[in-house]
């Protein structure tokens, strides 16, 4: 029986009157019954008493889920909905079902560590300076963004350079990520071995930085789930750049209507709201814009949950909306802390308004 | 899986129809399929327990213009097949269930606020806009829709209309209907309606209200016009534990005879009280009574000051029971899942209006015919000078009966009793599938010219058949 630990979630969800999808970012981006919370979890309690298969079509169904976990903001039973989902979709994946949209980012990971490609040669040219540091801390970069342009490294390093960074190491690889997409695409025994292979890497050093809040959350959260245990101190970039800033005298007082974006893994994930904040406040001099929907209540982006590979689509409308909601605040530009939420608000593209993530923004504007 | 194999009603050319008219906003996927084969219609919801799903669509549509409709329409009184319209399927009464196949018309990508009339306070939105962001969206202008139902997040305006709906605060705002002022719909036939913004008028029959709670049997309503409130500048609350229901029912008549307009008004019997109040800690036994008012100070002000008359029979408990009720109004809907869970158990609520006169025996009867069977609570709210909503909530265990069964006797003791005492069997949840024998009892010959006129309106039966005992 799959997802069979997650007997409660099912049956509450599927006996629910839906009290959560008018905040489910794949329910509102599509208008599909079936995307809803209560859709994929009666789906699922009808797969487990028979009523209906496990086929590709299900597991479709299961993958239409971003993990942003707003649904639980406005659950009165706190159900998770999307450790369900990760559950139904692992069970898929064991039974030979494994979405076509998703089979190049397993290959990617088998033979390049991460779900994009042949990016170490690039990186490791781009960064060699940093590598050769004997460091005590690593800073893993975005691989979204790696991936997407290798030029934003140069924002990173820009920006450890100007605060004096000590003791900091760029992550040498060979994998570029924590293996998120692994686990949100159900691959759970690649996942496993990945973050064997990222833990042995990572040995040693006393604190590792990452810059995608998604990876953060992997290995703290869904490491552990699977047996591997990190011995360094785990902290998002935010957190970092927050204890650095804290410290220095800032010159940079810009003034300008910068609109902060909550990255659901971030914040309803890891609980942080206040770093990126301060960081903005401390730079810009006036505290950041908010939208209507904020800090635990932000709402997606559309790229997490593996949802920008399985239905790249829909990922791009909830980006949209999420855009057309920022406008309402007339902001001059958008900050984000995770630069993956921030590639994907770039990309709906629908809007004059520029997305930054956090390191971008701040090489901007401490020069 | 076997209801979502079965024969379909829509045979290969309208399949191909259907994909030329909606494209990639058609979806004959057995997932998508299953999802839409119920409502929250609490006997659709013991099947799926059981692991079954009874018919299912044969396809789903996102419309996105009237036009979408009208070629819709159009398609299936050549072909002769099932719409049913669908805004986010919260019916309870199994209204939004396609018992006969065919197509679901669902409404949410029609779901724009279209504008504000902030002079005559009056908001047209689309049909498919969601309750809570409809809200959200004129509070942002300063403005309330002044519809509450406890399904605020998980229901839309075209489902409101279509159901002719109440919201918790309808005592001062009105019922749906109240709110209405004008409508855009698509007949059967495939003409397309738009009656006047007025804010009465003598021209005829109102057809506003015919569509209103016609539960998509006569039309697909689009669009709305609709009434808006200025956002409140206040609300305060009272309340009060009284000894018995009828002493509690007399303080509201009482209120309501004078002329006060309570946003909130409900009256807990025993059972009630006693659930409400353990969630707020208080060791309270009796009827507790919440009165809330909103709106200008100084109005709030004497209207508080003239309920505070009616309610000398009971014992004032203050502000705090209102104000506890207002931040958990919505929160009676979760419990649902905790009671489903048990696979024994069963639970539904019915909705009945009454005139002063009969609503003490209403209640009695259903508690009779409903003793010893399942647990009834019950608290009356939706006041009007001539009367009251009862609204009772069963849970039961079903023993060694097969739940669907249980349950269905449950509604034909509780449906019995409303329709011998002299009530009316429902107030706003509609009648759907769950109250259609009833409707005919209740309407008698009026039943009869209904069906006549339907038949007249919609020859073909495509829009939601087999509803409020239609054929």
């Amino acid at each position: 029986v799959i997802a069979e630990e997650f007997k409660r979630e099912t049956e509450y969800c599927t006996f629910c009157p839906k009290m959560c999808r008018f905040v489910c970012p794949t329910a509102i981006a599509e208008n599909r019954e079936t995307v809803t919370p209560t859709g994929r979890q009666t789906l699922l309690y009808l797969i487990q008493r028979g009523g209906a298969e496990l086929d590709s079509e299900a597991a479709a169904v299961f993958h239409q889920c971003t993990g942003c976990g707003l649904c639980t903001e406005y659950c009165d039973h706190d159900i998770e909905v999307y450790p369900v989902m990760l559950s139904a979709r692992a069970a898929a994946v064991k039974e030979g079902i494994v979405l076509p949209q998703t089979r190049h980012v397993l290959d990617n990971y088998l033979q390049y560590g991460n779900p994009y490609g042949n990016l170490l040669p690039a990186y490791l040219n781009k960064v060699g300076q940093r590598l050769l540091r004997e460091a005590q801390i690593f800073y893993v970069p975005d691989v979204t963004a790696v991936a997407r342009n290798q030029a934003s490294l140069d924002a990173t390093l820009r920006v450890l350079e100007k605060l004096g960074a000590e003791n900091v190491a760029l992550w040498p690889g060979p994998m570029l990520c924590s293996g998120y997409n692994l686990h949100a695409l159900g691959f759970e025994d690649e996942f496993r071995a990945h973050a064997v292979a990222f833990a042995e890497v990572a040995a040693g050093a006393r604190t590792l930085v990452f810059a995608s809040p998604h990876d953060a959350l992997t290995v703290t959260q869904h490491y552990p789930e699977h047996g591997v245990k990190l011995d360094s101190r785990v902290i998002t970039e935010s957190e970092w750049l927050d204890e650095m800033i804290g410290k220095r005298q800032i010159a940079s007082q810009t003034q300008r209507r910068v609109l902060y974006h909550d990255p659901c893994a971030q914040g309803r994930g890891l609980g942080q709201y206040e770093a990126p904040r301060r960081i903005i406040t401390r730079i810009n001099g006036v505290a950041p814009l908010e939208f209507s929907w904020n800090r635990n209540e932000s709402k997606c982006c559309g790229w997490g949950g593996g949802y920008a590979f399985t239905v790249p689509e829909s990922a791009k409308v909830i980006a949209r909306q999420r855009i057309e909601e920022a406008v309402e605040e007339t902001p001059d530009e958008i900050v984000t802390a995770s630069p993956s939420c921030a590639g994907q608000l770039q990309a709906a593209g629908s809007s004059s308004v520029p997305v930054y993530d956090l390191m971008s923004w701040l090489a901007m504007r401490l020069s | 899986m076997s209801s979502v194999a079965s024969l379909p009603v829509i045979g290969q050319p309208v399949r191909e129809a259907l994909g030329v008219l909606f494209g990639e906003h058609v979806s004959f996927r057995k997932t998508d399929r299953l999802a839409y084969h119920r409502d929250l219609m609490p006997g659709s919801l013991l099947t799926v327990r059981e692991g079954e799903a009874s018919t299912c669509p044969d396809a789903i549509v996102w419309p996105q213009t009237v036009q979408d409709i009208v070629a819709l329409l159009a398609l299936a009184n050549e072909h002769k097949f099932p719409i049913v319209p669908y805004g986010a399927g919260s019916s309870v009464v199994g209204a939004a269930i396609p018992i006969r196949g065919g197509v679901i018309c669902d409404l949410k990508r029609k779901a724009r606020l279209v504008r504000m009339d902030e002079k005559s306070l009056l908001y047209t939105a689309e049909a498919g806009i969601l309750g809570e962001d409809l809200e959200r969206k004129l509070n942002a202008a300063g403005f309330t829709c002044g519809h509450f139902p406890s399904s605020m997040y998980c229901s839309t305006l075209g489902g409101w209309l279509a159901m002719r709906s109440a919201g918790q605060m309808s005592t001062r705002y009105g019922k749906i209907e109240d709110l209405v002022v004008s409508l855009e719909a698509v007949l059967p036939s495939g003409q397309v309606i738009q009656t006047r913004n007025a804010p009465r008028s003598a021209t005829g029959p109102d057809i506003d209200q015919l569509l209103v709670g016609s539960e998509g049997t006569l039309g697909v309503i689009t669009r709305a016009t609709l009434r808006m409130f200025p956002l409140p500048e206040t609300r305060r609350f009272a309340s009060a534990v009284f000894a018995t229901v009828e002493q509690g029912l007399e303080a509201v008549r009482s209120i309501m005879r004078i002329g006060c307009r309570p946003a909130v008004v409900r009256l807990y019997d025993e059972v009630d009280t006693a659930l409400a109040l353990s969630s707020l800690g208080l060791d309270v036994t009796g009827n507790l009574l919440i009165l809330g008012y909103e709106g200008r100070e100084r109005i709030v002000s004497s209207e508080l000051a003239a309920s505070h008359e009616a309610l000398a029979d009971g014992r004032d408990l203050g502000e705090e029971p209102g104000k506890w009720w207002f931040e958990h109004r919505y929160k009676i809907s979760y419990k649902q899942s905790i009671i489903l869970a048990n696979d024994r158990m069963v639970l539904d609520t019915l909705e009945v209006a009454a005139t002063w006169t009969r609503v003490l025996d209403v209640y009695a009867a259903v508690k009779k015919a409903l003793e010893g069977y399942v647990t009834v609570l019950a608290h009356f709210s939706h006041a009007y000078p001539e009367g009251i909503n009862i609204y009772f909530s069963f849970v039961g265990h079903a023993g060694e009966t097969r739940p669907v069964e249980f349950h269905q006797e449950m509604w034909r003791r509780a449906l019995g009793a409303v329709a011998e005492s002299g009530g009316s069997i429902s107030h706003h949840h509609g009648i759907g599938l769950l109250k259609a024998p009833w409707l005919k009892r209740e309407l008698g010959g009026l039943h009869e010219a209904f069906v006549a006129f339907k038949a007249e309106l919609d020859p073909n039966n495509i829009l939601n058949p087999g509803k409020m005992g239609l054929p």
